[in-house]
This record gives structure tokens, sequence and C-alpha cells, in this order.
């Protein structure tokens, strides 16, 4: 059932649900009122504005839900594998067997938004000595010693080496409170010396083969991690079978933002189009359940552009956001602003792009790996940032940064320019903190002028 | 002969030398005309001040960089954008246990070699190869003593020559008396710029002296004891090993080898405090301020260190209290 796309409240959606279920609404296992999840203290649903249809509705509950879906699988015997860091890679080594299931300990650095800081992670991490010099991601360490965000995973796997300091610090600094941490190694992505053999990898960065040759033999080594935790074989055929499984997913994102970035009227709001994005990272702990969440959502946008509808007009500004925001709210301030998004690089272009099917598995998982936006140079990720706004015709980008992270000191600086030398395309540069209500004044006045800008230069 | 300068202690001067180019570690210092187009928001001061010097100063033609923090390699691409200079930025990996490891790192000296030789105008050829052994055979004895020396500092290495790597300069104008009955202490912390060696003096006027500098600009810089190379060895995989296992690093993952070896330090040494120094934004160091105090359990004060020591009178406020209190 579709209605005109529009964007509601929370209370607003609960008058919905009750309009929806008295006409026969079906829903799945985890479905159900979306204020109920202010009953786990998930108060920012309060502050936000959501899509208005049933696939979104469904896309939020199993979001929300995931907590207690990891729990339920612990209660099955399943074993959980926390991966951190990599934001893609483990995940599928991890989902290829029927008795393990992965997620990001890291993505507890939303938490403190979600919940309006009413989690007391940051606090815990602070007594620890993590303090707001740190990235949000320091949630993580307080959701793992308050035990009640997550399960304790039966085996943690971090990426090391090229990463973030913030995320590589406060990850030693679980190690140290006695969490055994299985780390692997991903180098730096350069490009290859004129001597070497190159390597394209999946979204176009070149690397010297060599490199995703360590890459291999690293991940070679935690499946051997993962196979002992499992008592089960990750054999060839079962890895093949989890690579097509995710590019399953990958392509359903592929075709959403290719439809969402490029419609005459945005078929998809913002904030809907990141969480959706975020799937794509580990699945929110079940491939299965992702495939379909997302085969609803293509199915509520392709009947939207079909029928005309969406939530922009033809004056709302295109804008390209690059990174993910610690508080959601920043995303609904996007169209209130008068922008709409068209195109985005939330850290995790890896995780979208299709992995290799024609190689042995490990090794696709190493070109994936390799490809992460993070490992290689700021000037490698702006000039794949370019090649996307000029495919999906953005006319503005907006740069929000991470409070505290590492990367964010030097990166804005270096995509920005890229983008000035290389097109004429205006960029702003922007902070989000995890509750940024009091900043939103500030937010909106760089993206307010960026906006009118675009505006201006169209006349 | 021509110049190559690097900051970290895992580029190793061996190469730069055998490659006929003089190796010149720098400790950053302030510098007169500030460069606008430098981050600074954000960016840890030692990173900062050794990118405005970077870019500064034309006789840095030739710069090496490790990737052993984030904003280091960050850094290194913003000497990338549109320079002259050749710069070599040398991927470290964060962990040590495996032969993988070795192996990355072992690569990256061989790749790092071949910067070098097309520097130097040379050939790649066995000739030059032999003289890295040679150089660390060398220098091994030299090395060695200098790592179990405890009354070297810093200032010391600044001063007389280690950042041109004049060992036996080193080793005759060391600081060897003792001085009376002042506090043993251990300075810990990233690399210290030339504008943070005046902590030296000032913590021994406070009655103090550094005993045990564990910096990444003192002690910590050479590899703790190890094997010698033998005839028939790699150097490029000696190397490897070397610096992997027996440089200390709190970037290291685990980073348990480092706390391990502060502790047989500072109970060798008798030291009775320690001054912790971090640089704000620099991550590695700031989170471990902590577990340190803990596992360490000897008295402790933590500093925060910006761009400029000499001005800072609310550091040097804590020192002398410091220093009272162990009194």
């Amino acid at each position: 059932m579709s209605y005109l796309p529009r964007k509601i409240s929370l209370s607003e959606w609960d008058d919905l649900y009750s309009r929806l279920k008295k006409s026969g609404f079906k829903e799945s296992l985890y479905g159900g009122k979306l204020s109920r999840h202010l009953c786990n203290k998930d108060f920012r649903l309060q502050n936000l504005r959501f899509d208005n249809s049933a696939a979104a509705l469904r896309l939020w509950n199993f979001l929300l839900t995931e907590e207690e879906r990891l729990y339920e699988s612990k209660r099955r015997g399943k074993k959980i594998i926390g991966a951190m860091k990599d934001l893609g890679t483990i995940p599928v080594m991890a989902f290829s067997l029927d008795n393990t299931v992965a997620f990001y300990p890291d993505g507890a650095w939303w938490t403190p938004c979600i919940m309006e800081m009413s989690d007391g992670l940051f606090k815990i991490a602070e007594t620890l000595g993590i303090d707001e010099s740190f990235c949000p991601v320091r949630a993580m360490l307080g959701a793992f010693l308050n035990k009640k965000h997550f399960p304790i995973p039966d085996l943690l796997i971090c990426s090391v080496g090229a990463i973030c300091d913030d995320f590589s610090a406060i990850a030693q600094r679980l190690s140290s409170l006695g969490f055994d941490i299985k780390w692997w190694e991903i180098p730096h992505r350069r490009h290859p010396e004129f001597y070497e053999r190159r390597a394209k990898l999946p979204g176009g960065f070149i690397a010297p083969k060599i490199q995703i040759d360590f890459v291999k033999s690293e991940l070679e080594r935690i499946k051997i991690e993962i196979e002992k935790i499992a008592s089960m074989k990750i054999t060839d055929r079962l890895l093949k079978a989890g690579i097509k499984k995710a590019n399953k997913v990958r392509m359903l994102l592929a075709e959403i933002r290719e439809i969402v970035f490029t419609a005459e009227r945005c078929p998809l709001p913002a904030l809907e189009e990141q969480i959706a994005e975020m799937l794509a990272i580990h699945f929110c702990s079940d491939l299965d359940e992702t495939i379909e969440t997302l085969n609803d959502l293509l199915r509520e946008i392709r009947c939207r552009v079909k029928n005309g509808w969406g939530f922009s007009d033809s004056s709302s500004v295109r804008v390209f956001w690059v990174n993910p925001v610690a508080d959601l709210r920043a995303m609904n301030l996007l169209e209130e602003c008068g922008g709409r998004l068209c195109g985005t690089d939330f850290l995790f272009f890896h995780a979208l792009d299709f992995i290799p099917e024609n190689l042995p598995p490990v090794e696709a998982l190493a070109y994936m790996a390799l490809a992460d936006p993070m490992v290689g140079s700021s000037l490698d990720r702006a000039q794949r940032i370019l090649k996307e706004i000029k495919k999906f015709k953005s006319e503005a980008v907006i740069i929000s940064r991470i409070p505290g992270a590492s990367h964010c000191a030097m990166e804005s600086d270096i995509i920005r320019n890229y983008i000035k030398e290389n097109s004429d395309i205006p960029t702003a540069e922007t902070e989000v903190f995890s509750i940024s209500d009091s900043l939103l004044p500030q937010i909106r006045n760089r993206i307010e002028p960026l906006i009118e800008t675009v505006k201006h230069n169209r006349e | 002969m021509e110049k190559v300068f690097f900051i970290s202690p895992y580029i190793p001067y061996e190469l730069i030398e055998a490659a006929g180019l003089q190796p010149i570690r720098i400790l950053p210092d302030s510098i007169k005309n500030r460069n606008a187009s430098c981050p600074k928001e954000g960016v840890c001061p030692f990173c900062h001040l050794a990118m405005e010097n970077f870019l500064d100063d034309k006789k840095f033609e030739n710069i090496v960089l490790a990737t052993t923090c984030d904003q280091n390699r960050r850094a290194a691409e913003f000497y990338f954008q549109g320079s002259k200079k050749r710069i070599f930025l040398m991927n470290v990996p964060s962990t040590y246990q495996t032969q993988t490891s070795i192996d990355i790192y072992g690569y990256e000296l061989k790749r790092f070699w071949n910067f070098l030789l097309r520097i130097a105008n040379k050939d790649v050829g066995t000739e030059a190869e032999e003289n890295i052994s040679k150089i660390i055979c060398r220098d091994f004895k030299a090395i060695s003593q200098i790592g179990q020396e405890t009354s070297i500092s810093s200032n010391n290495f600044f001063k007389n020559g280690f950042f041109d790597f004049d060992f036996n300069s080193l080793l005759k104008k060391r600081k060897t008396s003792r001085i009376g009955k002042k506090i043993p202490l251990a300075l810990l912390g990233e690399s210290l710029t030339v504008q943070h060696l005046g902590i030296f003096d000032f913590l021994e006027s406070g009655g103090g002296f550094v005993s045990l500098d564990t910096t990444f600009s003192g002690g910590r810089a050479f590899p703790t004891q190890h094997d010698n190379i033998r005839s028939g060895d790699n150097p490029f995989d000696f190397i490897a090993f070397r610096n992997l296992n027996f440089i200390h690093d709190i970037s290291q993952r685990p980073n348990t080898k480092i706390f391990d070896w502060l502790k047989y330090k500072i109970q060798r040494c008798g030291i009775r405090g320690i001054i912790l120094f971090t640089y704000l934004w620099c991550d590695m160091w700031r989170a471990e301020r902590l577990r340190i105090k803990e596992f360490l359990d000897i008295p402790l004060l933590f500093l925060d260190f910006d761009e400029n020591f000499k001005t800072d009178e609310r550091s040097m406020g804590k020192i002398m209290s410091f220093m009272e209190m162990l009194r």
C-alpha cells in the first residue's frame, strides 16, 4: 500500500500505523509501532522526521531491533563475531556460515545520538581516559563495559594499520581491559611503483598487486579464527555463496542509489537513504532480512517515481554528502534547508561496490578491503567523489566533520581543494556532534548559503 | 651529498647512508612565517609543526614519513599535493607478530631503497646492498651501548649529533654525571620538538633530572637488545624484524611490548616520578594515560603540550608542584 510521500513525525507515524493495521497491513516479526522504541530510550526518534511508507517503517524497525536479534542468535547457539573497523569485509566471511553472525560494535557510535545521551556511554569512556578529543566511536568502549547494547562477541576481530587513530586507540584500550582482539593488518593503499604489478580494485582505485597478496594472507589468518570459533570450515564454495549474497545487497543498494540520486523528484528522504546504505556493512545482523527490507524499499521508490511522487521539487539543490553524521537529525536538516541527497560517501564505498566473483574468494575480499576509502589517500577519495558527483550531477558538496576524528582534520581540506580545482561545484564544511541541537543554527548557517549559492548560479 | 630528512625511528638511516646520501632525523622547530594553508584545527601540534617546517624550508628536498599515525599519513598527502619535493611515505605495520607484518615492512624497505637509489642516481646492485649490512655491523656496538644508556636524553641527542647519526661523537659527549640528590625522573611520550627541549633544564632547576628519556626523540628510538646481522642475512628482512620487534611504540597492536619495556626500564633506573606528555589530538598516547598510570604504579604527571613549551606557564606550574610532592 502506498501513500503520497510525506515526512512525518513519530506521533504521526503512530496514527498512520493504526490506519495501516486496520487495512490489513502485514509486517515482519520485528514490526510494530515506531514509538515503541521509546521504551528502549531511543528518544532521538521524537526529533526526527520520517518517510511515511511501510517500507521505511520496516527499515527503521529492522535497524532498531538489531540488539534483540543478536541476543536471540546467541540464545540459539550461534557464535557472535564482533568485526571492528573494516566496515564490510569480515561480515561477508562470517555470514558465509550458518552458525555465525557478525556485527560492528563500532555502530555504538550512534547510540548516544539515538538515546539522546541517556545511555551514559561517553561518561564511561571518559572514566577510562577517552574524552571528547576522541571521535564518538568512543561510545563503543562504554557499550562493552556496561553490556547493555549488544552481547559480548565470542570473537573480536579488528583491522589495524591504515585506519583512524581514534579507533585504533580505543580498540587497544578495549584490549587492555581484557577483551581478546584478533588484529589484522590493512596496509596504507598507495599507487603502484612503475616496476610493480597493478591491481584494479572495485570502485576503480589502483593498488600494487603485492598489497592484495598481503591482505589476502591476513584474511586467511582471520578465516581460520572464525572457523575455530564456528567449528566449521569456510570452504571456497561457502565463501563464494556468501559473496554472491553480499553482492545481492550491493546490487539492490546500487539500484536504490541510482533511482534516489537521479529521479526528478527524490523518492526517499536523506535520512532513510543513509540508514539503507548502512545495511551494507553487516546486514544489520541478518543478511536475508536485509535483502527483503531493501527489496521493499526498492519497490516503494520505483512506485513513487512511476507516479511522479517525491520529497523534492525542481528547486531542490542536489547535494553530495561526505562522511556519516553523528546526529541523524542533520540529514533531516539538509532537506529543511532546500537540499536533496544526490550522492554519498559515508566512508564505506567499498561496502557498496561489487565484490569480484571471478576470483578465488579470499582474494576477492582482499580486493574489497583495500578499496576502503579510509585506507588510501584523501586525494584518491576526492577523485572518486568527483567521479560520483559527475555521475549523479550533484550541484554542491557538504563535508561533515566527525568531532575528534583524526582523519577529518586534514581530509576535508584535501577533498575541498581537489573539488575546487577540478570543478565549479561549491563546497561547505560543517561539524556534526552526536546531539547537535544547540548547534543546529550553526549547521544551518553552513548549509543554507551553499544552497543559495547554487540557486543563484542556476539563475 | 644530498640530504634525506625524516622524523620516525622506523625509517632506517642505514639505508640512506648506504645509498650514498646523508640521513638527517629532525625535530620540528617553530618557524617565523606560519603557513596559512596548513590545517591546524584538530591537528596535533607536533604534526602541525613538522608540516610547517617541511613546507617552509627549501632545504627539505627529500622527505620520508611513516604511517605510524593517521595524522602523519595524511600530512604526507599535503606534501604530495603540487609539491616538487621528493616525498616517500613508508607503510609501517601496526602489528608485528606475524610473518605478513614483517613481509609488509621488509617490502617497504626495499621500495624505499629503490627510491633512495633514484635520488642518488645509482643502479640497483649487490655492492650497495652489502653496504647496508656493513653499516648495521659498524654501528651495532654503539647502538647497543646507547640503547643501554640511561643518561642520554633527547637534549643530548639533539645537541650532540644523534640526529646526524654521529654516534661516536654522541657517546663521547654524553652526560655521565649523576646529579647529587636530585630526583630521578622518566620522561615519556612521543617525540619532543625543539621548543620542548627546555624541559630538561627546567626539571633540573626544580630538583629533578631526567634519568630515563623514553620519548621517540630519546632512548626509545633505538632498537633494544637484539642480535647483530649475520653474514648472508638479507638486510631488509633483518631491519624489518629488528625494528618491529625491538623499537617499541604505543601505536603497535597490541602495544603490550612498550608497557613491559617501560616497567623494566623504570625499575632498573630507580625512577621516582614520570612526566608523561601528550600533544592535543594525539590519540595514541592520550588514550593510554590512565593505563600507564595504573600499570607503572609510581607518581605520574600528565602534561598537555602545545607547540611552545617555553610559554606554557600552566605546565611549568604543574611540574613545580609535582617536584614538590616528590621531595
